[in-house]
C-alpha cells in the first residue's frame, strides 16, 4: 500500500519550497488535476467510495436549479451530495413535479379550442422556417424596419443590408409585382393561403406602371430571382401571431436564446466558433424546435438576483428568487430591518421591537396623561429609532392601539401601520409556524464562540463536511465576558447545544423541516442546508423555553449526558488525505486507511523539511 | 475501567487548572508591579476562561495529551481557547522557555525595557504562556504546509504572530504560538473611541503592510483573528490558514485589463447583443452544463470582499482592506457583526443595500459579470455611509428636531471609511496608503502627544 506514494509529488514539493504551489495541485486535494491520474491504485479498491467522492469534484450538471453553486449549501452537503437524494429532496422535486405537471394540464384544458391547436401548428412551422429566412426590407420606414428586423432576427432569421441573390425574401410596403410564373417557386400556395396576400395584389396594369419607370425595380428583381415578396403588413401580421401567448408558447425564452445567436452572426463574427458552439451549447441547436426547448429555460418571475456572465461562457454565479410580497419589508431577501443598538442591522430583532412596542404604550398613556406636554423623553427615543430616510424597508410594527395616536406624525413613506405582530397576517397564509421559518433562519448566523467562522475554502475542497463538524464539535466557548450582550451568549450556548443535534435528535424534527420546507417554497435554499438551519431553528426554540435559572441546570444534564454517549456522538467531515467522507472524526482517524496515511512517511517527507528548519532555538 | 481513569485524571487536572488560577493572579500581580506605564489604569486583561474548564473539553485535552506522546513534556495543557477552521487552539504553559532563544516574546522584550538591571538578570519564575494549536489530522500535509511555510516567511513581521515552533507526531501537526492576551472585540466594539480606532487600525495596517509586502493574501482579516491589546495598542494577526500568495491559481478576469479594453469587451459581449436585440427577460437554463466559474473564495461571510463574492480570477491583497473596511463600518455603527451574510448571495445584497444598484452593476461589470436583480429594498444610488452610521447609532429620524451630524472625527473616519469600502479593487487603499491617511496619521501624532505628557510629568 505504499504504492500510495505518489510519483509526482516530490517534484510538486520540490518547487514548493520557496513558493507555495496552488493548492490545487495537491495530489489529494479533489480537485486536483493530478488526482485522476495518481489516485488509480488506490481507486480500485472500492468503486463505492468513488462514486462518493465524485461529486466532490467539479459537479457534473446540477439537477439543482434555483442555487448555482452555492458554497453555504455545500457546508452541510453530506447527504446532499450523496447519489441518494434526501427524504427532503425527493419531496421537493415532488412538489416541483406537481405543480409543473397540474400547470401543463390546466393550460390544455384551456386549449380546446381548435383554432388555437391550428394557430399552434402553424407557429410552428414557421418558427422552424424562420432561420433559414434572409430578409431585406425595401421602402420600409427606419422606425418600423428597425422594430421589425429584432423581432425576425429573435426568430432566428437575417437581415441582409444590400440587395443581393442572399435574400429569401423581400418586405416591402410597395405594390408588389405580379408573380412571373404560378409554379412551384411559391410553397405558401400549397398550404394556407393568406387572406392578405390576396388583399394586397395589385393589377397587372400597376405592376407594368412600375417597370416602365427606368431603372430595374428591386421588387421585380427579386421576382426574379425567385425571392418571396411580402408586404410589410403581412410579415406584421405574422409576427404577431408568432408571438401570440394565447396557445401557451412562450417566446421570449427562445428570444434569448436566438437573440444571442443572432446577434453574433449579425455582427459578422462567425468566425467565432467557440462562443457559437458555447451558445449552442448553452440554448441548444438553433435548427430545434422551439415550442419545445422553452422548458429547458427557467425565468424569473419574482423578484430576483441574477448575476451572470456576460459572455455567457460559465454558468451563473448567483441566482436566486424570492417569492413576490405585497410589502418590501416582507421579502425575504436582506434589507435592513429594525433592531436593537449593537445588533446585526440585516436581523429584524424582536426583542427590541417588543421594547419598542412597550415604550410606544408608555408615549400613548403619556400622551393621553398630558396632552399638551412637550415632548417626552421616551417618544424622543422613539424617534431615534426611526429608520433611514425614505428606506421603508425598516418596518415599524407597533401595535394597533398606539399607532391610531401616532398616526398624525407618521411620515408618507412609512410602511402600513398594521402589522400588530409578525406571525400573523402573513400572506402566504401559513401556520405561523412554517410562515416565519426563513425569517428565523436568517436569525440564525453560524458562529462559533460568538464569532462569525471562515468559510468558503474551496481550493483543496476541503469542504464544508469539515468545518461544519468543527462547529459542531464540543466546544470550549471562552467563559462568558463582561459586556457580553445577552444574544452574544445565546449564541455560544447555540454552539454547544448543536452538539447534541446532529446524530441523535435530527429524526424527530425532520418531517417537520421537509414539510416546512415543502410549504415555504424553499427551493432557493439548497434542502439540505435548509434542513440543516431549519434544525437550528428548532434548537433555538427548544432552548428559549429554559427560564434563566433552569438553564444551567439543564446545561450540566446535556454535559452528563454527552459523556456518556460520547462515542455515539457523531462527528463528520471529510479527510483531505483520505480523500473521503466520514461519519464520525475520531472513528475515521483510527482507521486503517488514516493510519496508514499517517505513518507513510513518505507523505511527510516535505512537510518534515520545513519543520525541521522551524525547531526551536 | 476507561471511564474511571480518566475521570480520576479529570479530576487531577481540575485540580491543576484551580492552581493554575491561583498562579495567574499572582502573574497580574507582578506585571503590575512591572510598572508598565501603559498599563497605569491597572486594568487586567485576564481572559476569565482559566476559570472554569468544561469537562468536555478537560477530556479533549485528556485525548489530545494522550495522543500526542511527549506534548506534556514540553508543554502543559491548561484550556481550549479557540476552534478555527481547521485547528483547535489551546493555551499552555511553556514548560521549556528557559531552555531556549525567546525572541517572539515582546511581553518579555517590554518587560526587560522597563526592568531595573538587578532585574534583568534574575531568570522570571512567572510561568510563559503559549498558544498550542492543533491542526486537525484531517488537513493535508500540503495544507499545513502552506501555512506554516507563510508563518515562517513573515517571522521577521512584528504585529504578525511570530511561530516559535512546529512539530509533528504521526499524523498530528502542532504550531506553537506565542499566547496574547488581549481583549476580546465584543468588549469595547460598542463604545471605542475614534481615537483608539486610529491606534488600532494603525496596528492592524502594520500587519497588513508587511503581509501585502511579501505578496501574501491574509483572507480572513476579522476582529477574531486580531488580537488586539487596546491597553498596549498593539494588536497581532493570526490564522493564516486560509492565506496564500498573490497570483496562485490566477486566471484572466475583466478587472485586470485596462478600463478601455475592459469597455471593448464588455461592449462585445454576448450581454450588450442580447441587450441591442431588444430582448428583456431574465431567464437561465434549466439543466446547467457549463463549468462553474471557480475562484478561491475563502474567508468568513460578511467579510468577503465584492470581488471575492463575485468570484474574481485575479483577487490580490485588497480584498484585506475590504474586510479592514467592515471593521471600521462595525466600530463606526457599533454593530456586530454588521453583515449577517447566511451565504454569498445574501452577503453581495447585504452590500447592495448599502450601496445600491449602479454601484453593484458597475462592479459585477468589472469581472464581467452582469448583475440584474428588482429587488424593491434596493435603490439605484444606495445610501451614504454617514447616513448608515446615523441611523445605526439612533441618530436619524426626528424631522421636526435638528438634523443630527457626525462629529467631525466620525466625519473623517467614514472618509477613510469610503477607502476601505471601496468597490473597485483597482481604486482601493492599499495598507501602505492608508498608514499615510490622514485619519492613521493622527494616531501618530496622539500617541506622540501622550509622550510628551508624559515626559512633562517626568520633569
Amino acid at each position: 500500500m505504499a504504492a500510495v506514494a505518489i510519483p509526482l509529488s516530490s517534484q510538486v514539493m520540490s518547487t514548493m519550497s520557496n513558493r507555495r504551489v496552488p493548492l490545487s495541485n495537491l495530489q489529494n486535494a479533489t480537485n486536483s488535476p493530478l488526482r485522476v491520474v495518481n489516485v488509480g491504485g488506490k481507486r480500485q479498491r472500492s468503486h463505492a467510495s468513488e462514486q462518493r467522492d465524485v461529486p466532490y469534484g467539479q459537479p457534473p450538471p446540477k439537477k439543482q436549479i434555483l442555487e448555482v453553486d452555492d458554497a453555504e449549501g455545500r457546508r452541510y452537503g453530506l447527504g446532499r451530495r450523496s447519489a441518494a437524494p434526501t427524504a427532503l429532496q425527493k419531496k421537493l422535486e415532488a412538489a416541483r413535479e406537481i405543480k409543473a405537471v397540474s400547470k401543463q394540464t390546466e393550460k390544455s384544458q384551456r386549449v380546446v379550442n381548435e383554432n388555437l391547436e391550428t394557430i399552434r401548428q402553424w407557429q410552428k412551422h414557421y418558427r422552424k422556417m424562420f432561420p433559414s429566412f434572409v430578409f431585406y426590407f425595401e421602402s420600409i420606414p427606419d422606425e418600423m424596419r428597425y422594430r421589425v428586423s429584432k423581432q425576425v432576427q429573435t426568430l432566428g432569421a437575417r437581415e441582409v443590408k444590400f440587395f443581393s441573390r442572399e435574400a429569401t425574401h423581400v418586405i416591402t410596403t410597395r405594390p408588389i409585382p405580379a408573380e412571373l410564373n404560378t409554379s412551384s417557386s411559391n410553397p405558401s400556395s400549397k398550404g394556407t393561403v393568406n387572406p392578405a396576400q390576396l388583399e394586397t395584389k395589385r393589377s397587372v396594369f400597376d405592376t407594368a406602371l412600375q417597370k416602365t419607370s427606368g431603372h430595374v425595380d428591386i421588387l421585380s428583381k427579386a421576382r426574379e430571382m425567385g425571392m418571396k415578396i411580402w408586404p410589410a403588413e403581412k410579415l406584421q401580421r405574422m409576427l404577431t401571431t408568432m408571438y401570440n401567448t394565447d396557445t401557451g408558447e412562450e417566446p421570449p425564452n427562445y428570444s434569448t436564446r436566438h437573440g444571442v445567436a443572432t446577434a453574433q452572426s449579425r455582427l459578422g463574427r462567425q468566425a467565432d466558433l467557440q462562443k457559437l458552439l458555447q451558445n449552442e451549447k448553452l440554448n441548444g441547436p438553433l435548427d430545434r424546435d422551439h415550442s419545445v426547448a422553452t422548458q429547458d429555460m427557467i425565468q424569473l418571475r419574482g423578484f430576483y438576483i441574477y448575476i451572470h456572465d456576460m459572455d455567457e461562457v460559465t454558468r451563473p454565479v448567483m441566482v436566486r428568487e424570492y417569492p413576490k410580497v405585497a410589502k418590501k419589508d416582507e421579502g425575504k431577501w436582506p434589507q435592513f430591518r429594525l433592531s436593537g443598538n449593537g445588533k446585526c442591522p440585516f436581523i429584524e430583532d424582536s426583542h427590541h421591537l417588543r421594547k419598542q412596542q412597550q415604550q410606544e404604550q408608555e408615549e400613548h398613556r403619556a400622551k393621553k396623561a398630558a396632552a399638551a406636554a412637550p415632548r417626552t423623553r421616551a417618544a424622543a427615543a422613539m424617534e431615534e429609532k426611526r429608520v433611514l430616510g425614505e428606506n421603508n424597508n425598516i418596518a415599524r410594527r407597533t401595535s394597533v392601539t398606539s399607532q391610531a395616536s401616532k398616526e398624525e406624525d407618521t411620515k408618507p413613506l412609512d410602511p402600513p401601520k398594521i402589522i400588530p405582530t409578525k406571525r400573523t397576517n402573513t400572506t402566504d397564509s401559513m401556520p405561523p409556524m412554517f410562515g416565519s421559518a426563513q425569517a428565523s433562519i436568517r436569525t440564525m448566523p453560524r458562529f462559533a464562540g460568538g464569532q462569525p467562522v471562515a468559510s468558503g475554502i474551496q481550493q483543496s475542497n476541503i469542504t464544508s463536511a469539515i468545518r461544519s463538524q468543527m462547529i459542531s464539535s464540543t466546544s470550549a466557548a471562552p467563559g462568558a465576558r463582561a459586556g457580553n450582550s445577552k444574544e452574544v451568549n445565546q449564541l455560544k450556548r447555540k454552539v454547544l447545544e448543536k452538539n447534541s443535534v446532529p446524530s441523535a435528535n435530527s429524526g424527530h424534527s425532520s418531517v417537520m423541516n421537509d414539510m416546512r420546507a415543502a410549504l415555504n417554497q424553499e427551493s432557493a435554499q439548497p434542502a439540505r442546508a435548509a434542513k440543516r438551519k431549519a434544525q437550528e431553528t428548532l434548537g433555538y426554540i427548544r432552548e428559549d423555553t429554559y427560564p434563566e435559572e433552569e438553564e444551567r441546570h439543564a446545561r450540566k444534564i446535556a454535559v452528563a449526558r454527552r459523556r456518556k454517549t460520547a462515542e455515539k456522538e457523531l462527528k463528520p467531515g471529510y479527510c483531505e488525505n483520505c480523500r473521503e467522507k466520514f461519519n464520525d472524526f475520531d472513528e475515521h482517524c483510527l482507521s486503517r486507511k488514516h493510519r496508514k496515511f499517517a505513518v507513510t512517511t513518505d507523505n511527510w517527507i516535505e512537510l518534515d523539511t520545513l519543520l525541521a528548519r522551524l525547531a526551536r532555538q | 475501567m476507561a471511564k474511571a481513569r480518566v475521570q480520576a485524571l479529570r479530576q487531577a487536572d481540575q485540580l491543576a487548572i484551580h492552581q493554575d488560577d491561583l498562579k495567574e493572579e499572582e502573574i497580574e500581580e507582578t506585571l503590575d508591579e512591572s510598572a508598565d506605564p501603559l498599563e497605569e489604569s491597572g486594568r487586567t486583561m485576564d481572559d476569565s476562561s482559566e476559570e472554569e474548564v468544561e469537562d468536555s473539553v478537560a477530556e479533549d485535552i485528556l485525548r489530545f495529551e494522550e495522543s500526542f506522546t511527549g506534548i506534556n513534556k514540553r508543554y502543559r495543557l491548561i484550556n481550549r481557547i479557540g476552534e478555527g477552521t481547521f485547528s483547535t487552539v489551546y493555551k499552555a504553559e511553556d514548560l521549556e522557555y528557559d531552555n531556549y532563544n525567546n525572541r517572539w516574546d515582546i511581553d518579555e522584550r517590554e518587560n526587560r525595557k522597563w526592568m531595573s538591571p538587578g532585574h534583568q538578570r534574575r531568570p522570571s519564575r512567572r510561568p510563559h504562556y503559549v498558544a498550542i494549536k492543533k491542526i486537525y489530522v484531517t488537513s493535508s500535509p500540503m495544507r499545513i504546509f502552506n501555512e506554516l511555510d507563510l508563518l515562517h516567511d513573515l517571522k521577521s513581521s512584528d504585529s504578525v504572530c511570530p511561530l516559535i515552533t512546529a512539530f509533528r507526531h504521526l499524523d498530528q501537526v502542532v504550531a506553537i504560538l506565542p499566547y496574547f492576551q488581549h481583549r476580546d472585540f465584543r468588549e469595547y466594539y460598542r463604545d471605542m473611541k475614534i481615537s483608539e480606532m486610529r491606534l488600532y487600525f494603525k496596528s492592524l495596517f502594520l500587519a497588513l503592510q508587511s503581509v501585502h509586502g511579501k505578496q501574501i493574501l491574509h483572507r480572513d482579516i476579522k476582529p477574531t483573528n486580531f488580537l488586539y491589546n487596546p491597553q498596549q495598542a498593539r494588536g497581532v494577526l493570526v490564522d493564516f490558514g486560509l492565506a496564500e500568495r498573490q497570483g496562485t491559481d490566477w486566471h484572466q478576469c475583466a478587472c485586470a485589463l485596462t478600463s478601455e479594453e475592459r469597455r471593448y469587451k464588455i461592449s462585445h459581449s454576448v450581454y450588450a447583443q442580447t441587450q441591442q436585440s431588444g430582448h428583456q427577460t431574465s431567464s437561465y437554463p434549466k439543466n446547467e452544463i457549463r463549468s462553474s466559474r471557480r475562484a478561491n473564495r475563502a474567508g468568513t461571510r460578511g467579510f468577503r470582499a465584492p470581488e471575492v463574492l463575485l468570484k474574481c480570477t485575479q483577487q490580490n491583497t485588497s480584498i484585506d482592506m475590504w474586510s479592514a473596511g467592515v471593521i471600521l463600518l462595525t466600530l463606526l455603527s457599533r454593530r456586530f457583526p454588521f453583515f449577517h451574510s447566511a451565504d454569498d448571495i445574501d452577503a453581495l445584497l447585504e452590500i447592495t443595500s448599502i450601496f445600491g444598484r449602479k454601484k453593484m452593476k458597475e462592479t459585477s461589470l468589472l469581472h464581467g459579470q452582469v448583475f440584474e436583480t428588482n429587488i424593491p429594498s434596493y435603490s439605484d444610488a444606495g445610501h451614504s455611509l454617514e447616513k448608515i452610521i446615523l441611523w445605526c447609532t439612533g441618530r436619524t429620524g426626528d424631522k421636526s428636531g435638528p438634523k443630527k451630524e457626525l462629529d467631525d472625527e466620525e466625519k473623517e473616519a467614514v472618509q477613510f471609511l469610503y477607502r476601505l469600502m471601496e468597490c473597485d479593487p483597482t481604486k482601493r487603499i492599499t495598507a501602505a496608503e492608508a498608514l499615510r491617511h490622514p485619519f492613521i496619521t493622527k494616531a501618530f501624532e496622539d500617541t506622540e502627544d501622550d509622550e510628551d505628557m508624559v515626559d512633562l510629568v517626568d520633569a
